[in-house]
């Protein structure tokens, strides 16, 4: 990593925030469950002051650690690069560093260093873009094969195959076809991948700069979930 | 270290798991009127005021989210309560039924395995010969027929005859492995044989299948064309290949099974969570149904966790990274 300087700001140009909707999902269910609580106890009231100081703690825990786990990551694209918010850390990466996008446990970006020989093979790990063991092997089985069934028509197979030849209006595009047949995660790192790609190219006509990777620790972040477990210790503690 | 990873990822996502699945049980039981379970508790001649004395004993009369808590609490400390009727503690109920229904669970699975393997591959490898077409009518019968019929029949065909000629070996009910291997065997074979009669033709169907699509597959023509013994390009190549989606499926199927074995445990009079678990529904016995679903959302957790390092062992492409 470059330096821990604070990443880059954002410019409006181009700006994209990616993240998958299931842990969004989580978030406002968790939201939904706190004024659940809030609302019961504030009509029924509480059993004990103790009781109702460790319920808080908790929920003030898994309020900052949803926070942090499950609404805070994303990914963000724009002119600059990409910027990538963990849990904890944020990355900035310029496009001309990245060599490629791609997935593992989550969707993985692969970058070097500016004017370098021989790559870093630095590998950053986009936590927004979780891939999932049933993603994986959706991604490792490839693009399921069409099988031809018994009242299935010969014409009707190839179109299923994409090798039709009669075009019409109601076809998508090839790109917009086989990014449609992806899983989510793969999909995104698609996208991902060919936006560098037309990043690096276009910045290559603007000559040689200054480009850095930077990342940097995010404070708030660390504080939404370390100050509430620290409280809940001290609940614990005393109550 | 990749490894230890994405164990521990998987474990404690696994208890975020077990957790939702143990509020929304709770929630689902506990949020209906209070009454029912009290006024079955007490009886059908019980005064308004004893049915209120029961509410209260049970602690039914707290705020619901206050319950929750307390269960919470509990459930942290190992505690999973205590059945209504029977003032038993839940963990005792599961530490007696739960080894009948694991030990038919892990027999008919190893049985199921090697049957429905063995018999997919043969019958992939020989296609449209008579094993082949064979099995396939087999496979049939196996799917056609619900596992009592199959239960009662081999307790009829098999154990009365060897058990009116002296042969007690063969036997039904439960005995622990603790009071002798032999016995336990003789008591578990008939039921494994049941469980995996159904679950083997499912397997030897989808081992078939998978199997034959591997072998059309170009690196398994380019395997043989290299001169590879015809047995290294099945088992090395083709089998391997072919059975990601078996393990897949296996997966979902021990899941299933904790709760789906409660035929076969009463045909043969084994005892276990599945007959248990259909008593407590049947008496709305809360903490009982609340005990077993956290128990069989374990199952499935742990179990989805094997089947993804298994997965990773057989497919170099999801290899865990």
């Amino acid at each position: 990593m470059a330096s821990r300087t604070v990443a880059p700001p954002v410019t409006a140009e181009g700006r994209e925030a990616l993240r998958l909707s299931t842990p969004v999902a989580l978030w406002w269910a968790w939201v939904a469950f706190v004024v659940v609580n809030v609302a019961d106890y504030a009509v029924q009231g509480l059993p004990s002051a103790r009781f109702g100081a460790v319920v808080s703690a908790i929920l003030l825990l898994g309020t900052g650690l949803a926070y942090v786990l499950a609404l805070r990551p994303r990914v963000i694209m724009d002119s600059s690069g990409l910027t990538v918010v963990n849990p904890f850390r944020v990355h900035h990466v310029p496009w001309r560093l990245i060599e490629h996008v791609g997935t593992g446990e989550w969707v993985r970006v692969h970058y070097g260093h500016a004017g370098a020989e021989e790559t870093g093979g630095k590998k950053l790990d986009c936590w927004a873009l979780y891939v999932s063991s049933r993603t994986k092997r959706k991604i490792a089985r490839g693009a399921p094969r069409p099988r031809r069934g018994l009242f299935t028509s010969q014409r009707t197979a190839q179109w299923l195959e994409g090798g039709s030849a009669d075009p019409g209006y109601g076809r998508l595009p090839e790109e917009a076809r086989h990014l449609a047949s992806l899983p989510v995660a793969q999909a995104l790192a698609v996208r991902l991948d060919s936006r560098a790609a037309r990043e690096r190219a276009r910045q290559a006509g603007a000559g040689p700069g200054e480009a850095q990777a930077a990342a940097s620790w995010s404070w708030p972040a660390i504080a939404a979930a370390a100050v509430p477990a620290l409280i809940l210790v001290i609940v614990a503690v005393i109550a | 270290m990749a490894i230890v990873g994405y164990i521990v990822r998987r474990i404690l996502t696994g208890i975020v798991v077990v957790w939702l699945v143990a509020s929304i049980a709770f929630f689902l039981f506990f949020s209906r009127p209070v009454t029912t379970v009290a006024r079955e508790l007490a009886g059908r001649a019980a005064t308004p005021q004893v049915i209120n004395e029961v509410i209260t004993n049970l602690g039914l009369n707290q705020p619901i989210m206050t319950q929750y808590w307390h269960f919470l609490d509990n459930l942290v400390h190992g505690n999973l309560g205590y059945s209504y009727f029977t003032q038993e503690s839940v963990d005792t109920m599961l530490k007696q039924d739960l080894p009948p229904t694991v030990s038919l669970v892990i027999g008919g699975v190893i049985l199921w395995l090697i049957v429905g393997l063995a018999v997919g591959i043969i019958s992939a490898t020989r296609a449209r010969s008579f094993f082949d077409r064979f099995s396939n009518v087999a496979v049939l019968i196996g799917l056609s027929m619900p596992v009592f019929v199959i239960g009662e029949l081999l307790i009829s065909v098999v154990f009365y005859p060897l058990y009116s000629h002296g042969f007690t070996w063969i036997n039904t009910g439960y005995s622990g492995i603790t009071s002798g291997v032999g016995s336990f065997f003789g008591h578990m074979l008939l039921p494994w044989i049941t469980l995996a009669a159904v679950q083997a033709a499912v397997y030897t169907r989808l081992s078939r299948g998978q199997l034959l699509d591997t072998l059309g597959e170009d690196y398994i023509r380019t395997a043989r064309a290299k001169g590879l013994p015809e047995r290294r390009v099945v088992f090395r190549h083709a089998v391997r290949a072919a059975l990601t989606p078996v393990v897949s499926q296996l997966g979902v199927d021990i899941g299933q099974l904790l709760g789906g074995v409660v035929v076969v445990e009463v045909v043969f009079g084994l005892g276990g969570i599945g007959q248990v678990s259909v008593q407590a529904v049947e008496q709305d016995n809360l903490p009982v149904i609340i005990g077993f679903v956290i128990i069989a959302a374990l199952f499935v957790v742990v179990s989805n966790i094997v089947v993804d390092l298994v997965y990773a062992t057989l497919d170099p492409r999801v290899r865990i990274t």
